[in-house]
């Protein structure tokens, strides 16, 4: 099996059993089974998402601003029954079809749907997208770029859309510094590469015709194309022979490229097995638990985490709160139990439990739990408080003073606010379970490790490899520099003379200048920027696609682009011209 | 045109300043109590520095021993085979394999820095600016400005190398195009060699008069040779390289990242990364299609003109376009690599499992029928 936690290969071994389990579940009636609906649904869970399933077919078909008004309150009012506060894929749906609306001429309706979409789904980049697409349609461009603005704004606040913009930033920054760095191995030879060529040509020519000299000097200067990674070993070959031709700003660029080239894989493995976790339907689920988003497949994907992990103490935990949080006590009591099992130090389960016993009207097995958690941690306020309900409860009126008082020498504060909602909530309960996130993508990376590494040393020797590449390359710099000093073919370390060149030459052609006075740090920053304007359409496309609902083009990409190539070139011309009088 | 005055007027760093300035090319004399020493300027930049009491290769040659470039020995019978082979020394030293050209230019620069540092401490003389079109120089012979060496020169440093007994060389002639105006050193006794005045300011050659076989400069450079001149190969190499890379940019970038040989799983894991964010995006897309219409697009193109994706993901980031296919309930994505699936790299996604799209996700049971069971106490 690949290293991949792709949702395909999840679903597959979850649907092989669902495919076999599914007459049972329907006969089961009360509870969907967990191969089917990816984690155990109770009838009043099921009625609700049913409920939200029927509720979107109003809104599709609702004519007017007020009926989505009122059909998008009702929303939201049965995804908080699940506490649950967002519903991701109607808003996505809202937003297409206002989309759809502008592109038919109603832009009363785009604009409700547009409404729509922000309320089922605050602070999202694609409604923000979508608005500008509306506001472009109607004609309100300044709208538009407002909207676009503020749809990549918005990609800070979202985690797995932030997340993944920074690991294509990385990407994008480790490409522009190789690009860059071969750029300049390009200039150094076209200006510096002359010499080379002399000095090889000459040194052939003492054994060997002219013809067959300049025929050996071809020939060594490409045969490195002729490799497995040939265009890798190409200018990395270049760079030994150019070493002793550079002055030392050069050299040190040279070594940085060398390092680049060792680090930037080490990197990009690294963070791809990471974003490998990130892209995994169990992780997606997590995250959207924690913004407390709905979305069609969240049982689906708990339930591949559940397949995934499962005898993962943290995932138990995890799902005993997701089930807790639908209500579905009976469940989330049993995995609290299967935690405390793996975990009797447990507090945050043990309390929850006690909170299921009380609930069930349990007190003397309530008062247990509760009275564990108050030994093992005594700093708990909310077991004190907790006992003094259940105490309450068995009317044990001294002793739940007593541990009332004892909650609020601990924490008076938290108390007062658990007092005041003590109408909707008896007892405090906790969502630990979701907080060990962080923890369960850990143990998802070390299972994809495990999968991946069935020789660990072997695997890091082969992965350390290209570190010593640049190694490799410093040595064999230096011996050809120290070997070729007494033959007399060495190179020039001081910088040749720049060559008076054209104005437009000068302007268009970036790093020459510099390389050839020797300036390697000037030649080396006077290509990076030119090559990032340059590569800036590539942003999205050479790392990951962020999954985004609404598609916000490439357009703004080749803009500032174009613009910003405008810019520097007028800015060179302008400083030459200056120059020049 | 000549421009002269005294030092007591004119400080050095004023006059040296001036024609940087200016970007003048000539040859500035000076006159001092003991010597003279003539400054060859091309374009405000110094490109050569010649002394009456010293010839280029004396002091070249203790600059090259002090610098540990050349050994003392090595020189001595390098003189010795000059004396029998005749032309120029710094050509027998560099084609002889005594030294790397670029060393000799190294050092010849470095000759010429010290010789400077030398004429800046002089506060009484006279000088003269010789103003011109052509002046010679060592080609390859790196400019020397007036700032670097102002600031160089600023503190006081020694005056010349300690010989390390490099024998004297006896002086050689220098080329000059367009030469100035002769002028008249005054005798020193002191002089260790017999030519009184240095031989590249006398020395005259007219255009298209064929230059002298020997002198110390071995090709006379007054003007940067035409760029026909320079290889053409490398230039031609070094575009080629920038296209590849781009090519490779476009085309294959995981190759640019993971670029080592060995690490062609490193590079299938990052593509599949890659499509992995990809399908999940399209997933989405597919869904909210199916959420508004009830059914799979018939084709991802649908979803772009919807806005839902973008042109640049109807194929996978390694550019192989993708076949779409698609049931009832289900669409399947194959990255196609001429007319052939790319094995792995395939996905395949339904409504199953999606409350909102799968209608047998949700069984809710009804409410039952059956008479109620009634304990009675």
């Amino acid at each position: 099996m690949s290293r991949r936690l792709g949702r395909a290969v999840c679903l597959a071994a979850l649907f092989a059993l669902a495919a076999t389990a599914r007459p049972a579940a329907a006969a089961a009636g009360g509870v969907s089974s967990p191969q089917v609906t990816g984690v155990e649904m109770t009838a009043p869970v099921r009625r609700a998402l049913k409920q939200l399933e029927e509720q979107w077919l109003q809104w599709v078909v609702q004519p007017s601003r007020e009926g989505s008004d009122a059909v998008v309150k009702d929303l939201l009012a049965t995804a908080r029954q699940l506490n649950m506060t967002r519903l991701p894929d109607l808003s996505v749906g809202a937003l297409a079809r206002a989309v759809q609306a502008a592109r038919q001429g109603d832009f009363n309706r785009a604009g409700w749907s547009l409404d729509a979409a922000e309320r089922l789904d605050p602070g999202r980049c694609e409604t923000a997208f979508a608005e500008s697409t509306v506001a472009w349609l109607e004609g309100g461009y300044f709208r538009a770029a407002g909207a676009l603005a503020r749809g990549y704004l918005r990609l800070f606040t979202l985690p797995l859309e932030r997340y993944l913009w920074l690991q294509n930033l990385l990407v994008w920054v480790v490409s522009l510094l190789l690009l860059t760095g071969v750029l300049f191995l390009a200039v150094q030879m076209a200006v510096k590469g002359g010499a080379l060529w002399d000095d090889m040509v000459g040194y052939f020519s003492r054994r060997l015709p002219r013809p067959a000299a300049v025929g050996l000097a071809v020939a060594v200067l490409v045969w490195p194309l002729f490799l497995p990674s040939g265009l890798l070993w190409l200018p990395l070959f270049w760079s030994v022979l150019l070493w002793g031709y550079s002055s030392l700003s050069e050299r040190a660029v040279l070594i940085s490229i060398w390092l680049l080239v060792g680090l930037a894989p080490i990197l990009i493995t690294s963070q791809s097995r990471r974003v490998t976790v990130m892209l995994s339907p169990p992780v997606q689920a997590m995250e959207s638990l924690r913004q407390h988003r709905l979305y069609g497949g969240l049982f689906t994907d708990l339930g591949v985490l559940r397949s995934l992990l499962p005898e993962s103490a943290a995932v138990k935990h995890l799902l005993a709160d997701v089930h807790r949080s639908l209500n579905q006590w009976d469940q989330a009591q049993s995995l609290y139990r299967q935690v405390l099992d793996k975990e009797p130090n447990n507090s945050a389960a043990e309390i929850n439990l006690g909170a299921y016993s009380f609930l069930k009207g349990d007190f003397g097995s309530a008062i247990q739990h509760f009275q564990k958690v108050a030994t093992n941690d005594p700093k708990s306020a909310a077991a004190q408080f907790n006992l003094s309900q259940a105490y309450s409860e068995s009317y044990l009126f001294d002793e739940s003073k007593r541990a009332l008082a004892q909650a609020r020498a601990i924490d008076d504060a938290q108390v007062d606010g658990w007092m005041r909602d003590i109408s909707q909530q008896r007892v405090v309960t906790n969502n630990r379970g979701m907080a060990r996130i962080p923890e369960i993508r850990d143990e998802l990376l070390s299972t994809l490790r495990a999968q991946e590494a069935p020789s660990a040393r072997l695997e890091l020797f082969r992965r350390g490899l290209s570190l010593v590449v640049p190694l490799v390359l410093v040595l064999l710099a230096v011996a050809l520099h120290l070997a070729r000093r007494p033959s007399g073919v060495e190179g020039s370390a001081e910088p040749p003379r720049a060559r008076p060149v054209g104005l437009w030459r000068r302007i268009l052609l970036p790093g020459f200048e510099a390389v050839a006075s020797g300036e390697g740090f000037h030649g080396f920053f006077s290509l990076l920027l030119p090559a990032a304007l340059v590569m800036l359409p590539l942003f999205g496309t050479l790392g990951y696609r962020l999954p985004w609902g609404y598609d916000p083009g490439r357009s703004t990409g080749w803009i500032v682009t174009i613009l910003g190539l405008a810019l520097y070139l007028g800015v060179r011309l302008r400083t030459e011209l200056r120059n020049q009088l | 045109m000549a421009v002269e005055g005294t030092l007591e007027l004119f400080k050095l760093p004023e006059i040296l300043q001036l024609i940087a300035q200016q970007k003048k090319t000539g040859i500035l004399t000076v006159q001092g109590e003991q010597d003279i020493i003539a400054v060859t300027f091309l374009n405000g930049e110094i490109v050569a520095a010649d002394a009456l009491n010293q010839t280029v290769e004396e002091g070249l040659a203790q600059v090259l021993v002090g610098e540990r470039l050349l050994r003392a020995a090595d020189f001595t019978q390098a003189i010795a085979e000059h004396e029998t082979a005749g032309g120029r020394l710094l050509d027998l030293l560099v084609d002889r394999g005594y030294i790397a050209r670029p060393d000799l230019l190294r050092g010849l620069r470095l000759q010429t820095l010290l010789l400077l540092k030398q004429l800046l401490r002089w506060d009484k003389g006279d000088f003269k600016f010789y103003s011109g079109d052509e002046v010679p120089f060592e080609e390859g012979f790196l400019p020397i400005s007036v700032e670097e060496l102002l600031v160089q020169g600023a503190p006081a440093g020694p005056a010349r190398p300690t010989p390390v007994g490099v024998p004297a060389q006896p002086p050689v002639h220098h080329q000059v195009h367009q030469p100035p105006p002769q002028i008249t050193p005054p005798a020193h006794e002191d002089a260790p060699h017999p030519a009184p005045v240095r031989p590249s300011l006398r020395v005259v050659r007219r255009e298209g008069e064929p230059p002298e076989p020997s002198g110390p400069f071995r090709r006379m450079k007054v003007e940067t040779p035409p760029e026909e001149s320079r290889p053409f190969l490398p230039k031609l190499l070094a575009a080629g390289l920038v296209l590849m890379a781009a090519a490779v940019l476009l085309f294959r970038s995981e190759a640019l990242i993971l670029p080592f040989p060995w690490q062609s799983r490193e590079r299938a894991d990052l593509a599949q990364d890659q499509r992995a964010s990809l399908y999940l995006k399209i997933d989405r897309a597919a869904k909210t299609s199916f959420l508004l219409e009830g059914h799979f697009p018939a084709s991802l193109t649908q979803l772009e003109k919807e806005g839902l994706l973008s042109g640049g993901d109807l194929s996978d980031p390694q550019g192989h376009p993708f076949r779409y296919s698609v049931t009832e309930e289900s669409y399947a994505i194959e990255p196609l690599q001429g007319s052939q699936p790319i094995p792995g790299a395939e996905t395949s996604e339904a409504i199953t499992g999606n409350f909102f799209l799968d209608p047998e996700f949700l069984t809710v049971p009804t409410e039952s029928t059956a008479p109620p069971l009634v304990l009675l106490d």
